[in-house]
């Protein structure tokens, strides 16, 4: 096991001593003083995206959408006992999510650290699929996805997907269609697996009160030697410019729901571009939409728009979009409310005091993300995978510069 | 880890206003929850509609924008309102949290300023001209805009399902009663109706106030009383609330209803007795956790794991009301199945009793719970304030010892005193039903 670095994080009064395993595996561990739980995350850069790759062997691999959520379903059936089982033994929560590029399994618990930790790491790293197994789990699949397809909310948000993307993968919600869960097989899943689940790829993190080097020296052995070899996935080209200027589908809903997006000509790439591209994004929204803001404010009393009203920003290395939503009898009124405020708001530039109030209220963001060894654990996963440092958030928050929010502003609404 | 054994320090403030007190520097953020119960009855609109116009702006930050640039500048406190259903109560809550004093600036303090604000937003709403005690085009606009939601509510096919079924097996029952009310409620309500609910919240409401976390003693007992204690003015009679109604079922009634939804929504409600003392709450949970309170029960590993008839099931106890729930999103051609599948696991539970090894799952599952309480104030505060309410004051290490001491045969007493009621379907008018549910 190699020590990178102990990172001492005054401000929140947190540190966070990072590792590597012979394997390649990237560890986190942060100890939590006086802390009744523990929490361990492990996950790695796969997710539903990867329907098509290279293998480490050089073959080209093409897999049913809903591939890599219906893995994680199969992991937990563990090799000889079911992982419910298992943990249901220790009383731990756990479990696990998939989103469009990433898996993650985790578990809570505050008693039997040491054996939920090692159960976790032996499903995750020694699974047994089977055809029987993935016939089985269909049924239970397709149930969830059904329960997805019954939320309008989800339905509009990946119909906005569909709009803003031709080709890009993210058009396709992570449990894929139902009938792409029904044509998935063992060998599919396995190639899957085989392709990603490899030492290397693989990120854990770790936090409660314990000895980080008594929990370093029992990981070691629990953890996979190196496997060499990478798979690299493949998408298809994607223009710059949005598929549709409007799509719209029916469905049985009370009010129309209606989503406005605005996408950025390709993603900002991994690491700390990608998070500064994240908070820049996150302020401009926040200027604009936050209840906060006089934007805001100018259209809430004009009526268009309302308490259903809603934004989000999300990218990765090869996306990168923001999103308004709301339920709204006059969807016409409400898009040009909106469409009219973010072009002025691009054109007369954020406010310095209102900036300023932001990156306060952030600051009680980042320690309410901090205030529990699960919230903590999961964060630092998420750096480990962005290739962050913890923490690296905070100070990034810092530096901002006003002209900066005004220029991605620009980028974002008043694209060329 | 040892369990928590501390328990808050109560400090009655008036008659019918108690407070909870729970300082845990260690904690990165307080919580101070104050909540107004009141029966779930026609009022229950009223004070819905007042929480999302009080929202809008008090006398000193005229507007929600004013509002919400002052809860940033506080380091991003939170200030504002929620309603639920509790048991036969309607509660309305005021919940505030803020960063703890250790993790702002030097000389930063905002808890008293956060406290402030929650209170000015009760006490010294925004009103409008000309004396009325609402501004009239506020109030115009959030009454338009809570019937919209409420008309909304289909679309939330799970929680919409859930409160059809609640209306269905609790007809004419105050629990049927949706906590936010009904559109023609909301529609018919004046500025004067506000203000009569929000003098009647502060006059008459029980109020209970949970303050947990980095909190210092002094400044907010000094504060709180000066809010409900003799100088506030809000001294009244704050009358008992009556206990939930109960009524036992003569047979099994199925009913069926229908929307256009992809996956069907299932229900059955059984009726249970009211707990009483320690041990009956614990076995009746633990009776329900065996059932199907999670992964480790019967509902999840046989309904979804061996008969792949769900993705999600689950059952749910509402100890105050005496109800015990199952819920699952299923095929509908399937209704039939999970009904008879969830009798039989009851009915085997009541005649046969758990295995040893489910009451070894299911107290291991609760025991970690229940250490895991004190790693949060939103968690702590939702433990005390529930002893509080059903009078059991114990601490997560009192109710650990009471649920060690159980055994098989409480799991199946408590199983055997429950008393299927209605099984409620919500399915496409399209989809084809098995059998006779409905």
């Amino acid at each position: 096991m190699k020590i990178i670095e102990n990172i001492q994080e005054p401000r929140l009064q947190e540190s966070v001593l990072l590792a590597e395993s012979v394997g390649g595996t990237r560890i986190a561990l942060a100890r939590t003083p006086g802390y009744s739980t523990c929490a361990a995350f492990f996950g790695l850069r796969f997710g539903s995206n990867h329907v098509h790759f290279r293998n480490p062997e050089g073959k080209i691999v093409h897999v049913p959408w809903g591939s890599a959520h219906f893995l994680e379903h199969k992991l937990f059936e563990g090799r000889e006992e079911k992982v419910f089982d298992r943990f249901g033994r220790l009383g731990a929560n756990f479990n696990g999510g998939t989103s469009f590029a990433r898996t993650s399994y985790y578990f809570v618990t505050s008693q039997y650290f040491e054996a939920a930790t090692e159960v976790l790491l032996d499903f995750v790293q020694d699974p047994l699929i089977t055809e029987e197994r993935v016939e089985k789990e269909k049924g239970i699949i397709e149930q969830e996805v059904r329960m997805y397809e019954d939320d309008p909310n989800y339905r509009g948000y990946f119909l906005l997907l569909r709009a803003l993307y031709h080709k890009h993968a993210i058009r396709i919600s992570p449990g894929g269609p139902v009938e792409e869960v029904h044509r998935t097989t063992a060998a599919d899943l396995q190639a899957c697996y085989d392709a990603y689940y490899r030492p290397h790829n693989l990120c854990l993190s770790l936090a409660g009160d314990f000895d980080p080097e008594q929990i370093l020296a029992a990981l070691e052995p629990q953890l996979q030697g190196p496997r060499p070899g990478t798979a690299e996935a493949i998408f298809e080209d994607e223009p710059a410019l949005p598929a549709h200027e409007r799509l719209e589908e029916e469905f049985s809903v009370s009010r129309p729901h209606v989503w406005l997006g605005w996408r950025d000509p390709s993603g900002p790439g991994s690491g700390l571009d990608q998070l500064r591209h994240r908070i820049l994004s996150s302020l401009v929204l926040d200027l604009v939409f936050e209840h906060s803001s006089p934007w805001y404010e100018e259209l809430y009393q004009q009526g268009a728009v309302d308490d259903s009203f809603g934004s989000q920003f999300s990218c990765d290395e090869d996306w990168s979009y923001a999103s308004v939503e709301m339920v709204t009898e006059n969807p016409d009124r409400f898009l040009s409310g909106v469409r009219a405020t973010v072009a002025r708001f691009a054109e007369v530039g954020p406010d310095a005091s209102a900036v300023e109030r932001i990156r306060r209220a952030a600051w009680g963001g980042a320690v309410s993300s901090s205030q529990t060894p699960a919230s903590l654990a999961s964060a630092n996963l998420a750096s480990l995978l962005q290739g962050t440092r913890p923490f690296a958030v905070l100070d990034l928050l810092d530096s901002i510069q006003l002209d900066e929010v005004a220029q991605r502003a620009r980028e974002m609404f008043l694209p060329e | 880890m040892a369990l928590l054994k501390m328990l808050p320090e109560h400090i009655p403030l008036a008659p019918g206003v108690d407070l909870l007190f729970l300082p845990e520097p260690r904690l990165k953020r307080a919580l101070l929850q104050v909540d107004f119960d009141l029966p779930l009855d026609e009022g229950c609109a009223a004070r819905t509609l007042l929480a999302q116009v009080l929202e809008q702006g008090t006398a000193a930050h005229p507007s929600r924008m004013h509002l919400a640039q002052r809860q940033e500048g506080l380091f991003g406190a939170t200030v504002g309102f929620g309603g639920l259903r509790a048991a036969e109560r309607h509660r309305m809550r005021l919940q505030l949290g803020w960063v703890g004093e250790r993790f702002l600036p030097a000389g930063e303090q905002v808890a008293v300023e956060v406290l402030g604000l929650g209170r000015e937003l009760l006490e010294r709403p925004r009103r409008g001209s000309g004396g009325a005690p609402f501004d009239e085009t506020v109030l115009e606009r959030e009454r338009a805009q809570l019937a919209r939601h409420i008309r909304s509510f289909v679309d939330d096919r799970a929680g919409y399902a859930e409160q059809r079924f609640y209306e269905a097996m609790c007809s004419g029952e105050p629990f049927a009663r949706a906590p936010w009310g009904t559109v023609e409620e909301v529609e018919a309500l004046t500025a004067a109706d506000l203000e009569a609910v929000r003098e009647a919240i502060l006059q008459r409401g029980r109020v209970l106030i949970l303050a947990v976390g980095p909190v210092e003693r002094g400044s907010l007992v000094e504060a709180l009383q000066a809010w409900f204690g003799k100088e506030g003015g809000w001294v009244g009679e704050r009358a008992e609330l009556p206990e939930a109604t109960t009524r036992m079922p003569e047979a099994l009634r199925e009913v069926r209803e229908e929307l256009p939804i992809d996956q069907a929504r299932f229900h059955l409600g059984f009726r249970v007795a009211r707990p009483t003392n320690s041990v009956e709450m614990e076995s009746l949970l633990l009776a329900s956790s065996v059932l199907g309170g999670g992964i480790q029960g019967r509902l999840f590993r046989i309904v979804r794991e061996e008969r792949s008839l769900a993705y999600g099931i689950g059952s749910d106890v509402l100890a105050g009301k005496g109800l015990l729930t199952v819920g699952a999103g299923i095929d509908a051609s399937k209704a039939d199945e999970v009904c008879e599948e969830v009798l039989r696991q009851v009915t085997d539970l009541a005649e046969n009793g758990p295995t040893e090894e489910e009451i070894s799952m299911c107290k291991a599952s609760f025991l970690n719970g229940l250490q895991s309480i004190a790693d949060s104030a939103g968690t702590l505060a939702r433990f005390y304030a529930r002893e509080f309410q059903f009078g059991l004051h114990r601490s997560p290490a009192d109710r650990a010892a009471v649920l060690e001491s159980l055994g098989p045969q409480d799991v199946q007493r408590a199983a055997k005193s429950w008393k299927a009621d209605t099984v409620f379907l919500m399915a496409d008018p399209k989809a084809s039903i098995a059998g006779s549910i409905g």
